[in-house]
């Protein structure tokens, strides 16, 4: 009844490419169970398949399972002699990059069910974004990127201030990354909780139901592998940092073999959330992984740097204070600057290969997010220019402590709004990474030669010499809707063409639908079919063969409401 | 007097500086599985 086309690309979820029963079928003898058939394997254990009648209650009879036959099938058993009646079947999944997907469609027991009825469909929104989870990934993004810029600001850019101003120290800073590398050590398996929580359904205090879980999923191996990588980084920066002796201008091979060590874990720990998330999934791949860790990096350096010349300029004491800043942030400025530019590069070439059109950066909420943390990074670099052209220069210029105090007043303001700045954008970035980008077939959105919905269609369009009507009735996600296009030429009906409607989702990367349509009046083409499976905007391609002319398509975006 | 001798230091030195490298080559290594499971 309904054919799923074949996807054209790599997906970044998981979607449903057959089911037992079929949507809209109507069966003569209850089905046993519930089958969905994925195209990848999804855990039973963080799958939802609820099967419920018009009154809204469970027809379900235990637990989802994986089909011995199949591991790509889940299957859920029915309760036995299920009456005549229309049912619900509504499922929810994990996908490989850690987000759920969900969809219903409805079947029938027979010969008699009745007309098919209006089911509340349950919340069939795709994001895997809760406040609770979103703040927990905002803090595992914020500690571990703070404690790789901490680190690399203590052993790399500020070292010399204690060799070059006498009576200083450097304590303060390292104690500042400690305590950013114990938050990021329980930030990582918290967020990991949380998100295994709500995805499998346990209360996130239900630890020990959770642990065995953490590696089921790729998401969570990720996030299990983040937590092996950033301790392994906090061990070898720890070792680098009580070998380091600032004092001496030249390092020895063993705070040079340290130091190696920690850098080196640094870039792998950088190099997984990108595997864990959308880069991973978005292709080209490759490109996309390494422009994601390239971000990361110079994301660190940067707030990291920040938050380290924050905390240096209030250990300092007030008479080593502008010494110890001439020394040390000409040095992060420079940093600061190349980091500005591979973080712009990085972003701009990670936001071509995210968006499909231009448009989608104001249409959909993952490129407006995209537009507010652009501002935030604007704002940020604003006040890193006054940084760079106003406070390092009146910095170097000023000869003692009382014609430094303004500058070094200046830099303390600009720092801490550039802080709360980039804070502010990290959070964006944890936003970022819990919505689902675009689909790739908005970008068919443009040729569209109408926009209708949401309500039943009845839209006269023009393409060439022919006048289509499209109708879709009642237009409503998971009921059966009917598809019609009237087509005329001149006046006529145009009759014995070949008219198959392809449906494609524009809000969520989906495969296409395919369906073939009958000619069922002279002109007319039609097909009733449960295709809108979830709300939201759906390209309709009419793709017309008019017998002896010349095939044609016509696109109309359609907005269907549940 | 009670100060170990500097060899014994430079040793340890060496020895903490080899754990170090050892944390950062295992970390690149879990990363680099993760790489080639991600993308194969």
């Amino acid at each position: 009844m309904l054919t799923l086309g074949l996807p054209q690309a790599a997906f970044a979820h998981a979607y449903l490419v057959h089911t037992v029963p079929e949507a809209s079928v109507v069966l003569n003898a209850p089905p046993p169970q519930a089958a969905l058939t994925f195209d990848e394997a999804v855990e039973p254990r963080f799958a939802v398949i609820s099967v419920t009648n018009t009154l809204g209650h469970q027809e379900t009879s235990g637990p989802v399972q994986r089909s011995p036959a199949d591991p790509d099938t889940l299957i859920v058993p029915l309760r036995p002699h299920l009456p005549e009646g229309w049912y619900l079947v509504y499922w929810r999944a994990i996908s490989v990059d850690g987000h759920p997907v969900q969809s219903a469609f409805t079947f029938a027991v027979g010969p008699n069910p009745g007309p098919a009825p209006q089911f509340v469909v349950p919340n069939i929104s795709q994001t895997a974004t809760t406040p609770r989870l979103l703040v927990a990934r905002w803090l595992v993004f914020l500690t571990v990127m703070a404690a790789i810029g901490l680190f690399v600001l203590r052993i790399a850019i500020a070292r010399p201030v204690m060799r070059r101003v006498p009576g200083t120290s450097l304590r303060t800073v390292s104690a500042a990354f400690v305590v950013a590398s114990v938050l990021g050590l329980v930030a990582i398996p918290l967020y990991l909780d949380i998100s295994t929580a709500i995805d499998s359904l346990h209360s996130a205090f239900d630890v020990s139901a959770l642990v065995p879980l953490f590696r089921v999923t790729a998401f969570g191996r990720s996030y299990v592998d983040l937590e092996i990588c950033f301790a392994l980084f906090c061990a070898a920066a720890g070792i680098a940092l009580w070998l380091d002796r600032p004092e001496r201008e030249h390092r020895s091979v063993a705070e040079l073999l340290s130091t190696s060590g920690a850098l080196l874990a640094a870039a792998a720990v950088l190099l997984v959330p990108g595997l864990a998330g959308h880069a991973a999934q978005t292709a080209p791949r490759g490109v996309s992984v390494m422009l994601d860790w390239v971000h990361l990096v110079s994301g660190s350096l940067w707030i990291g740097g920040l938050i380290g010349l924050l905390v240096l300029w209030r250990s300092l004491p007030a008479l080593q204070r502008l010494a110890g800043l001439v020394v040390c942030v000409p040095r992060f400025s420079n940093v600061a600057f190349f980091s500005v530019v591979f973080l712009l590069a990085s972003g701009v070439g990670a936001t071509v290969i995210h968006m499909p059109i231009l448009a989608a950066l104001w249409e959909t909420s993952y490129g407006k997010t995209i537009l507010v943390k652009i501002g935030l990074l604007a704002a940020a670099m604003l006040l890193g220019a006054v940084n760079l052209l106003r406070s390092k220069p009146r910095l170097v210029a000023a000869r003692d402590a009382d014609a430094g105090r303004p500058a070094a007043a200046l830099l303390r303001r600009t720092i801490s709004g550039e802080t709360l700045l980039l804070t502010a954008a990290v959070f964006a970035a944890a936003l970022l990474s819990s919505l689902a980008p675009p689909a790739a077939a908005l970008a068919k959105e443009g040729s569209a030669l109408a926009k209708v919905g949401p309500g039943p269609v009845g839209t006269v369009v023009h393409q060439g010499p022919y006048t289509l009507r499209v109708l879709v009735h009642p237009n409503k996600a998971v009921v059966p809707n009917s598809f019609a296009l009237a087509l005329t030429k001149n006046g006529k009906p145009v009759r014995r063409a070949d008219v198959t409607l392809s449906l494609s989702m524009l809000d969520m990367q989906m495969a296409n639908q395919e369906l073939q349509l009958t000619e069922t009046r002279p002109g007319i083409y039609a097909r009733p079919a449960p295709a809108l499976v979830m709300v939201g905007h759906w390209g309709l391609e009419f793709n017309v063969t008019p017998k002896g002319g010349t095939p044609f398509t016509a696109l109309v975006v359609d907005h269907a409401t549940g | 007097m009670n100060e170990p001798p500097p060899t014994r230091n430079v040793r340890l030195r060496l020895l903490a500086s080899l754990v170090a490298l050892g944390c950062g080559a295992a970390a690149a290594v879990v990363a680099l599985l993760l790489l080639h499971t991600a993308l194969p």
